[in-house]
């Protein structure tokens, strides 16, 4: 039996392989483009390793209970895969793969696999490039250049913002969607998902890390903003977009050297109640 | 004389070190002027030498807690841990953006000093050429030819001389300030994990 269901898993995974076949090179194109807001796939396989190899023995214990319910997300996306494939939308047919994962664990190995293997699922829904994140974008865009524009102006700078633009003297700098910070975000996310997951600590103190990187990622991004205007000012538009890119990786580290350190904060929280008990 | 006694002085040493280098830190910055790369950059070298001072305050000032009795009262060590944490992790990241802000401003300081130095030599120049037009009958071409060579030679001997400096002093400044940012990380990691660097004492000392 369990011979058998090895070879069905990889009939699942074969028929999946060939139901987004004519994805596969796009999404790949788009996990290990560094300017791709989906980027941080790469992350992802190093969780995804990590994980398989932490949860290894609790999954070879995990008793396997298979249920008929696994059917409806099974069901559910053939429908949204169906309707994708004949509506032409690629955002369906997208989300009908996390459905067909999460019916297929569920329908062969039962709903504790599935909570087990939940965090998996939903990183690599969520890294599927399917959601258009850059139309999104747009009254961040608006904001991050009125601010910019207002801390410019405090600073004794003559800076004004008008839509997703800021002029400073004679020259223009539009905030891009990719200036919002959401391609770094999603990587730093991903980055501090993987420190954070497998430490014991108190999922109070994890989702307070997450807020405390969605802080850190925003005022970074507006840090950034402001340094590109600055050597703007300081040389010039030229070699200007070369400097855009590094200063992205070089705020990306600060912000992640950061959290870091919180890091250390946390695990003397953990040391002290430990002494405490003790 | 104990350990406890000079702890008090320690400790106010350390606060008056981090006080007296924020008010230094002030007087360098105002008035602000950061349209202007040449203010970045003077200011940025003035901060990358005394970006000691606030660590070596810090540092003093834990000494001298460590020292006293202050250390068996968990909400003083806590404060100073939170306090001196978030201090060191400010001072990381303000030393990170200088280092940014020093090396975007060190092109522009430079290119204007040498726009100023060719200025200079071209007025010299013109000096030189009316003085040669209005007296061409008394002086010799050749004398006028050396003293135009001669004015070349120190333009790129001056701008050279820059070129040097200016390498020096960025060096100088951008490893002092790259350096003094990871000292502060790796001071706030230290000052964070405290109390693990104290357990351990205590291990060691059973």
């Amino acid at each position: 039996m369990n011979k058998f269901k090895f070879k069905f898993d990889f009939i699942v995974l074969f028929a999946l392989c060939l139901l987004y076949l004519k994805y596969i090179p796009i999404w790949t194109n788009e996990w290990f483009n560094f300017d791709s807001f989906y980027s941080f796939f790469p992350f992802l396989i190093i969780f995804g390793f990590q994980f398989f190899k932490k949860k290894a023995k609790k999954l070879k214990k995990t008793e396997k209970n298979p249920t008929n319910w696994g059917l409806l997300p099974l069901i559910t996306g053939v429908l949204i895969y169906y309707t994708g494939i004949k509506a032409d939308i690629d955002l369906l047919i997208g989300l009908s793969l996390p459905l067909f994962l999460s019916g297929t664990v569920l329908f062969l190995y039962g709903k504790r696999t599935f909570m087990i293997v939940m965090p998996v699922i939903i990183l690599f829904s969520l890294s599927l490039p399917i959601i258009p994140i850059f139309r999104l974008t747009t009254p961040l865009q608006i904001f991050l250049a009125d601010v910019a524009a207002q801390i410019l102006h405090f600073l004794n700078i003559n800076a004004y913002a008008l839509g997703s633009n800021i002029f400073i003297d004679k020259y223009q700098v539009t905030i891009e969607a990719g200036c919002t910070g959401v391609k770094s975000l999603s990587s730093l996310m991903i980055v501090i998902f993987l420190l954070f997951y497998f430490k014991n600590i108190s999922v109070l103190k994890k989702f307070l890390i997450v807020l405390f990187s969605f802080a850190i990622s925003f005022v970074g991004n507006i840090i950034r903003i402001l340094l590109i205007n600055f050597y703007i000012i300081y040389n010039g538009i030229k070699d200007s977009e070369a400097f855009h890119y590094n200063s992205g990786l070089g705020i990306f580290v600060i912000s992640l050297l950061i959290i870091l350190v919180i890091n250390e904060f946390i695990e003397e929280d953990k040391i002290v109640e430990e002494y405490k008990i003790a | 004389m104990k350990l406890k006694d000079i702890s008090i002085i320690l400790m106010t040493l350390g606060f008056a070190t981090i006080v007296s280098s924020f008010l230094d830190f002030y007087t360098y910055m105002y008035p602000v002027a950061i349209k202007n790369p040449e203010w970045v950059f003077d200011v940025s070298q003035r901060i990358a030498d005394t970006t000691l001072l606030p660590v070596l305050g810090i540092l003093i000032f834990l000494l001298g807690l460590n020292f006293s009795n202050f250390r068996r009262n968990k909400i003083i060590t806590t404060s100073a841990k939170v306090v001196f944490g978030s201090l060191c992790v400010l001072f990381f990241s303000f030393l990170s953006l200088n280092t940014i802000l020093y090396g975007i401003s060190m092109k522009s300081v430079q290119n204007t000093k040498i726009q100023a130095l060719k200025a200079e030599n071209n007025n010299s120049k013109e000096r030189i050429n009316t003085v040669y037009n209005q007296n061409k009958k008394d002086i010799p071409v050749e004398e006028y030819n050396i003293a135009m060579k001669q004015l070349n030679d120190n333009l790129i001997y001056q701008i050279n001389y820059l070129n040097l400096i200016h390498t020096k002093i960025n060096i100088k400044t951008l490893l002092t300030l790259l350096l003094f940012s990871f000292v502060y990380l790796i001071a706030a990691i230290k000052i964070f994990s405290l109390d693990k660097l104290l357990q351990k004492r205590r291990t060691l000392l059973r």
